[in-house]
């Protein structure tokens, strides 16, 4: 898994390990490079005197040398070295340590050139080469003192000379080597130290995560009660925080909605396990009471269906909700479907002395599934049924209204609250907290609402003040092309009695 | 003893009025809260049977009611709520048991039975009258090892006296005990009832097991 921590730490310490290896190499080559320079300034100065000291006296070149003023070349141990040239090659003078010749450029150059040589005794040195023509001294009529001034030979006029002065480096060597040891010591340091205060500024700058992160994880652990504290969280996780908050909230409400579902399944089931068992144990333990063991074998089987209706429903909202029931769409003729519907339970109707009053074009043709949207209408009239006040009227109105359709049915019915009004369509809630109907298990609304979506049609459920239940059915604009109604005014109601018994929830 | 079973299931009902009844209780039923509570109010049942949801009336307003109007009936809840906190708060509402559908019948029976000696105040199932051994766990009569064949009334009167030992019993309590609402006997009925009882549980060297007090009822000593 990629680590946000882990790749802060590793480019934060490469970038900063690099800034500062670089920034001591750097330092060091500057260093370096300030030493060489001071080197050969010292290398040039020398040069500079012996060309202040080298004279050319009516041709011939002398050099007014004194072992006491130069004694770098004197001295038997690790002497400097000079040497002297004519500029045609020939040679003029040599410091008197020098055994062999130095090593010089092929041509010559006015301005001074320096370089890295290995010494006539093998010893590593740095060279400076100069040419210069060196001053003519006037005739003053007194030789200078011959025993401060070394006769280089005739220069036979004005010529150039050639000086290479030589030091031995295992001075400067050191010294660089010194200072580039404790540049990089120091570098080293700096980067380690620089590591530490990566890990610390990485670690300290993603505190606010990690307690995010090990909130998070208390959450999924035994606390789901619990959310992620946004109030102390830097701003740019608070965001997140929220986030997680708003969908920790949206999941504990999903997993109620599915104990409360789990639970009212169980509910549902443990009545009539219990009348099966009730029913099978007493009918088992006295046999010889043969007319009501035969009744316990019919209400058996009532119970039997009853459930596996139950078992139905269930599965075929699981269907629904998961997309995987098929739609099968034909011509549907609205008025038929809801008269059908309708003739299933007009005797529910009758008993409890409920009118039925259908304003629906008998032109208006739906393209959808008529199985489905059979179970959809026979539902909200099964309800209707069910929560009516007696003596009332149950009202179906349905037309295509902007190329939608809309289709409502509504009755007179107990106020409910707003809550109890938000809780229709779940799954085994009934108006009813008794639960006292056998018949209806509470899945119906459910039932419809699933329906409706897969056929692309949206449910709503409303009661007004005068206490007025109404559910509407209303169909997506991508199904206008859909509706056909050869009339689009609705048709005055036409009450219709009720026909034949029927009821599904 | 007389069992009160509210619940609106109509096939529970008639199952448990079957099987309580051949198990010896008096069974009342009532389909919903009104008319359980119009029941244990007023038929003297000795435990009610009572489901929590019912129509009209439910179950925990039932019981509420019952106690908030002085009733020391016994409750057994029977029902599907099977959350910890459901079952407490019938248990502090008052309720003497709770026992979660589905159910296993015998363990009712037996529940019901231990509710009847609590409100007797008799722990102990096995009663003895001079050679006479009463098991009322498992509805057996007995003198010296012999067995004593009782009928369902017979029984329930012995059980009911005996749950009453050296209390008088009169005639409309007995009446009340010994049959449901709907299946009202008569003084004379209990009075054969006990001329029966006292014929099958005579003894030539004991004295009489159910004495007569004359102008009061009956008497187990």
């Amino acid at each position: 898994m990629r680590s946000v921590r882990r790749r802060l730490l590793l480019l934060l310490t490469v970038g900063f390990g690099g800034l500062v290896v670089g920034g001591a190499f750097a330092f060091a080559a500057v260093a370096r490079s300030g030493i060489v320079d001071e080197f050969d300034a010292g290398l040039l100065t020398r040069a500079r005197a012996i060309e202040a000291l080298t004279e050319n006296e009516k041709g011939r070149i002398e050099l007014d040398y004194t072992p006491a003023t130069m004694p770098d070349f004197e001295r038997a141990e690790k002497p400097d070295y000079f040497q002297i040239w004519l500029d045609d090659g020939l040679p003029l003078h040599r410091s008197k340590q020098l055994k062999g010749d130095l090593p010089r450029a092929a041509t010559p150059s006015s301005t001074p050139r320096f370089a890295d040589v290995t010494l006539a005794d093998g010893r590593k040195g740095r060279t400076v080469e100069t040419s210069f023509v060196p001053h003519e001294t006037a005739t003053t009529g007194k030789a200078d003192d011959p025993s401060d001034a070394e006769d280089l030979g005739s220069a036979r006029g004005r010529r150039g000379i050639l000086l290479v002065v030589a030091r031995d480096r295992e001075g400067l060597d050191g010294r660089i080597g010194g200072i580039t040891t404790r540049i990089l010591g120091l570098g080293a340091i700096a980067a380690l130290l620089g590591a530490a205060l990566v890990r610390f500024i990485v670690a300290s700058g993603l505190r606010p995560i990690a307690d995010v992160a090990a909130q998070v994880e208390r959450i999924a652990g035994d606390r789901a009660g619990e959310r992620v504290v946004t109030a102390s969280a830097p701003a740019e996780v608070a965001g997140v925080a929220v986030q997680v908050n708003s969908l920790l909230d949206r999941l504990e409400a999903a997993l109620e909605r599915e104990r409360r579902f789990t639970g009212n399944v169980a509910h549902e089931l443990r009545t009539p396990i219990a009348e099966l068992r009730s029913l099978a144990t007493v009918g088992a333990r006295w046999p010889d009471d043969r007319d009501a063991v035969v009744d316990y074998f019919g209400d058996v089987d009532d119970v039997a269906g009853r459930m596996d209706r139950l078992v139905a429903d269930l599965l075929l909202l699981a269907r629904c909700q998961a997309g995987a029931e098929p739609v099968a769409t034909t011509d549907v003729p609205l008025a038929e479907a809801i008269q059908a519907s309708w003739d299933r339970m007009a005797a529910g109707a009758a008993g409890r002395s409920l009118s039925f009053e259908c304003d629906v074009s008998p032109d208006l043709v739906v393209a959808t599934d008529a199985g489905k949207l059979g179970i959809v209408v026979e539902n909200l009239l099964g309800n209707a049924v069910a929560y009516a006040l007696p003596d009332t009227a149950i009202r179906c109105r349905g037309r295509s209204r902007g190329g939608r359709l809309e289709l409502v049915v509504e009755n007179d019915a107990v106020p409910l609250g707003a809550a109890e009004l938000a809780r229709v369509g779940e799954p085994f809630w009934r108006a009813e907290r008794a639960r006292s109907s056998r018949e209806h298990a509470g899945l119906g609304t459910s039932l419809v609402k699933a329906l409706a979506g897969l056929l692309g049609l949206r449910v709503s459920f409303e009661q007004d003040a005068a206490g007025t239940f109404r559910a509407r059915v209303e169909g997506p604009p991508q199904s206008a092309s859909s509706l056909r109604a050869k009339r689009s005014a609705p048709l005055s109601p036409t009450p219709v009695p009720p026909t034949a018994p029927g009821d599904r929830s | 003893m007389k069992v009160l079973v509210v619940d609106d299931s109509e096939r529970l009902r008639r199952s448990l009025e079957h099987g309580l009844s051949r198990s010896g209780f008096v069974v009342e039923t009532a389909a919903d809260g009104e008319l359980g509570l119009s029941y244990a109010e007023h038929g003297a049942p000795d435990v009610v049977v009572l489901d929590l949801m019912l129509p009209k009336l439910d179950g925990l307003t039932v019981l509420r009611r019952l106690r908030e109007r002085g009733s020391k009936v016994h409750v057994l809840v029977l029902s599907a709520k099977d959350r910890v906190a459901e079952r407490i708060e019938g248990l502090r509402l008052g309720a003497d048991d709770y026992l979660t559908k589905p159910f296993d019948f015998d363990e009712l029976v037996a529940r019901l039975r231990a509710l009847v000696r609590r409100r007797y105040g008799d722990k102990d199932p096995v009663h003895r009258v001079g050679t006479l051994v009463v098991d009322t766990g498992s509805r057996s009569v007995t003198r010296g090892e012999v067995p004593i064949h009782l009928t369902r009334h017979e029984y329930a009167l012995l059980e009911y006296l005996l749950a009453r030992r050296g209390r008088v019993a009169s005639k409309s309590e007995i009446l009340e005990h010994l049959y449901a609402a709907a299946d009202r006997g008569t003084e004379n009925g209990v009075e054969v009832f006990v001329h029966q009882l006292r014929a099958k549980l005579h003894s030539e060297r004991e004295p009489a097991v159910v004495r007569t007090r004359r102008g009061h009822g009956y008497v187990i000593e």
